[in-house]
C-alpha cells in the first residue's frame, strides 16, 4: 500500500473552483497526499495547493477575472440553463444567445468563443515562474489529446500549456498545442480524470461534484443533444467511479451550473463547509 | 448452447452487419437470438423477421433507393454548397434547433421502417429480437421486444437532435446507441449464451475546423468508450471499421456490405474456435 492518497479533482466548468474550498477543508485534517490528479479548473486549484501558496488569493483572482471579462462570458450563465423559469426577457436572451452567438457564429463558423490573449497573461503572472522543483507533491493535469482521441494526463513541460490544456473547454477555448499535438480539456468527457489511474494509484480519493440530471422534458435540438451528452458523462463517470477507494461526494453544490461564474466566492466557500462536515464526520468514524 | 448477435450502430456503416451476417450464414454459424440498437437494430430486425440474407440486401437496397435517404444527413450543404449556401444552411439549421426538438421529423424514417417490415409485430420474427432505446429522462436502456416491429425499432434509430424522441408510456426514447451502442448485456440478460458483439467505425474523423467540430469529437469519443465497455463482456467481437465511408453515405452501401463479409470473414477462424471451445 502506497503512504498517502491519490488525490482525484474535477468538476465541470465552473464549478470545478469549488475544489479551492476542499482543498482547504482537507488542508485542516490529517490526509497524507501522495499526488493529486486534476482535470479543468480544478487544477489551478491544484496547481496552487501543490505549491503550497494562499488559497484565498486564487479566490480572488479568479473572480476578479471573471467579473472583468463578464461581457465575453455573459451568455455562459444563460448556456448552463441558470435563467431557466425567470422571465420571458431572460429567456429569449438565452436563445438568442445559443442561436446567434454560440451556436452559430462560434460552433459553425469559427473554432472558440474565446482566444487565449484574454487568459494568457493571467496565467503567466500567476504561475509563469513556476518550475517543477516548487512542487510539494506530484501533480497530473489531465486532457484530451486530440489527435489520438484519448484522456491523457500531462506531467512534464510548461505548467501555463498544461493548465491552458485542461481548461479549454471545447468551444470555449481554441484547443492547445504542446509539442505538436493538441490538447483541449477533459471535464466534457468525463468530470472526474479517472481513465489514466490504476491499483498502481491506490489509495485512490475522490473529491466528486456531482451533476445531476433536470427534471425538465428537454424542449429544442440543444436541450435534447445537451442530454445526450449529460447522460454519457455520467455513465462514464460512474464506471470509473469504480476504481476509487473513497468518495466525498459535495451534493450541496448541485444547485450551482456550471456556467455560474458570478458566485464563485459562495461555491468555494460552501465547498470547504460541506467537505470540513465530511472530512469530521470521516474521523470520527 | 443459445448464440446471440448483438449489432451495433453506425449509420450507413450498418450496411456491413448484412456482410457479416452472410459470412456467418456461410460458415455455418446459426444466430439463435439477435438485438441491436440504431441501423443495428434495423438491420438485426429484418434479418430476424426474414432469416433470408438475400432477401434482406434486396429489401435494404430498395429502401435505400426509394426513400430519400440522402435527407438524412442534415450537413450536405455544408459539405457540398458554396459559401454562402453552407452559412445560409447552417443558420437555417440554428433556427429550427430553437424552436424544436429535432431538425428532422420521423416522416421518412418511419416510411422506410414500414417499407422494410409492414405491420409484423415483434413476434412474427423467426429468430428472437429485440432492440435497446435510451430514456431521455431517466438515462434507463429500455429493451423493446414486443408490438409493432416499425414503431419498436423507431425509438432506437431516433438520433438525438436529428429525429425526435419517441414518447412511450411516459419516458422519451432516444437511439440505443446513445448508451448501448452494442446492448450486449442486454442479449445475455435474454437468454444468450455465447453473444457475438459487432462494433462499427469510426464514426467521427480526426480534424477540425470549428468549435462544433471539437465537441462533436469528444462526443464519439464518449460514445466509443461506452460501447468498448459492452463489447468487452461479449464472448466474441468483431470491430468492423470503415475509415473511408462516412456515416451518412448511405448511397455507398455496396461497399460497406463487401467490408463487412470481408473482415468477418477474417475473423471466423478465431470465432469458430471460440465457439468450438464454449461448446466443450
Amino acid at each position: 500500500m502506497n503512504e498517502g492518497v491519490t488525490l482525484v479533482l474535477g468538476g465541470l466548468g465552473i464549478k470545478g473552483i469549488s475544489n479551492i474550498g476542499t482543498l482547504q477543508a482537507l488542508s485542516n485534517h490529517d490526509m497524507p497526499i501522495r499526488k493529486i490528479v486534476a482535470s479543468g479548473i480544478s487544477s489551478m486549484a491544484a496547481t496552487q495547493f501543490a505549491l503550497g501558496r494562499d488559497m484565498d488569493s486564487l479566490t480572488a483572482h479568479l473572480a476578479r477575472f471573471f467579473t472583468e471579462n463578464h461581457r465575453s462570458l455573459w451568455g455562459l450563465e444563460r448556456l448552463s440553463g441558470m435563467p431557466r423559469g425567470r422571465t420571458r426577457r431572460v429567456r429569449d436572451s438565452f436563445a438568442y444567445f445559443l442561436r446567434e452567438r454560440f451556436f452559430c457564429q462560434s460552433n459553425f463558423k469559427r473554432l472558440s468563443i474565446m482566444e487565449w490573449e484574454t487568459i494568457e497573461g493571467d496565467l503567466q503572472n500567476f504561475f509563469g515562474e513556476v518550475t517543477p522543483a516548487d512542487f510539494r507533491m506530484p501533480l497530473s493535469i489531465s486532457a484530451i489529446n486530440l489527435d489520438l482521441g484519448k484522456e491523457v494526463l500531462l506531467e512534464e513541460g510548461n505548467l501555463v500549456d498544461q493548465l491552458k490544456a485542461a481548461i479549454a473547454f471545447p468551444g470555449l477555448f481554441p484547443p492547445v498545442k504542446i509539442g505538436n499535438q493538441e490538447f483541449v480539456g477533459s471535464t466534457f468527457y468525463c468530470e472526474l480524470p479517472l481513465g489514466n489511474l490504476d491499483e498502481n494509484d491506490s489509495p485512490i480519493v475522490v473529491i466528486d461534484i456531482p451533476s445531476y440530471l433536470s427534471s425538465q422534458q428537454p424542449g429544442n435540438v440543444i436541450e435534447t443533444i445537451a442530454r445526450m451528452d449529460e447522460l454519457r458523462s455520467i455513465t462514464i463517470k460512474q464506471k470509473l467511479l469504480g476504481k476509487a477507494d473513497r468518495i466525498f461526494s459535495l451534493g450541496g453544490l448541485s444547485g450551482f451550473q456550471w456556467g455560474n461564474y458570478k458566485q464563485i466566492s459562495a461555491q468555494v466557500g460552501l465547498a470547504q463547509q460541506e467537505m470540513e462536515q465530511l472530512l469530521s464526520r470521516s474521523d470520527s468514524a | 448452447m443459445r448464440i446471440g448477435l448483438s449489432l451495433g450502430g453506425g449509420g450507413a456503416l450498418g450496411y456491413a452487419h448484412i456482410g457479416a451476417i452472410r459470412a456467418f450464414e456461410e460458415a455455418g454459424i446459426s444466430i439463435n437470438v439477435i438485438n441491436g440498437s440504431s441501423m443495428g437494430a434495423i438491420v438485426g430486425g429484418a434479418y430476424a423477421l426474414y432469416k433470408d440474407i438475400d432477401h434482406l440486401s434486396a429489401i435494404l437496397s430498395e429502401v435505400t433507393r426509394n426513400i430519400n435517404v440522402k435527407s438524412f444527413n442534415i450537413f450536405r450543404y455544408s459539405e457540398e454548397a458554396q459559401p454562402f449556401l453552407r452559412n445560409w444552411a447552417a443558420n437555417a439549421i440554428c433556427d429550427i434547433s430553437i424552436l424544436r426538438r429535432s431538425i428532422l421529423s420521423h416522416k421518412n424514417d418511419l416510411k422506410a421502417l414500414k417499407l422494410m417490415f409492414g405491420d409484423r409485430q415483434f413476434s412474427d420474427t423467426k429468430i428472437p429480437f429485440s432492440c435497446a432505446a435510451v430514456d431521455l429522462l431517466t438515462g434507463n436502456i429500455e429493451v423493446i421486444d414486443e408490438g409493432n416491429l416499425a414503431e419498436g425499432i423507431l425509438p432506437s434509430i431516433s438520433i438525438p437532435g436529428i429525429f425526435p424522441p419517441v414518447e412511450w408510456e411516459g419516458r422519451l426514447l432516444v437511439d440505443g446507441s446513445v448508451l448501448a451502442d452494442v446492448p450486449v448485456r442486454e442479449l445475455r440478460e435474454q437468454g444468450a449464451d455465447f453473444v457475438i458483439g459487432i462494433k462499427l467505425g469510426p464514426k467521427a474523423s480526426p480534424g477540425y475546423q470549428t468549435g462544433f467540430d471539437v465537441l462533436n469529437f469528444i462526443e464519439m469519443m464518449k460514445e466509443d468508450t461506452l460501447s468498448r465497455w459492452e463489447i468487452e463482456q461479449a464472448d466474441f467481437s468483431i470491430d468492423i471499421n470503415i475509415p473511408d465511408l462516412n456515416i451518412m453515405d448511405f448511397d455507398s452501401y455496396e461497399g460497406a456490405i463487401t467490408r463487412g463479409y470481408e473482415i468477418t470473414r477474417q475473423a471466423l477462424p478465431k470465432l469458430e474456435m471460440r465457439l468450438a471451445q464454449n461448446h466443450e
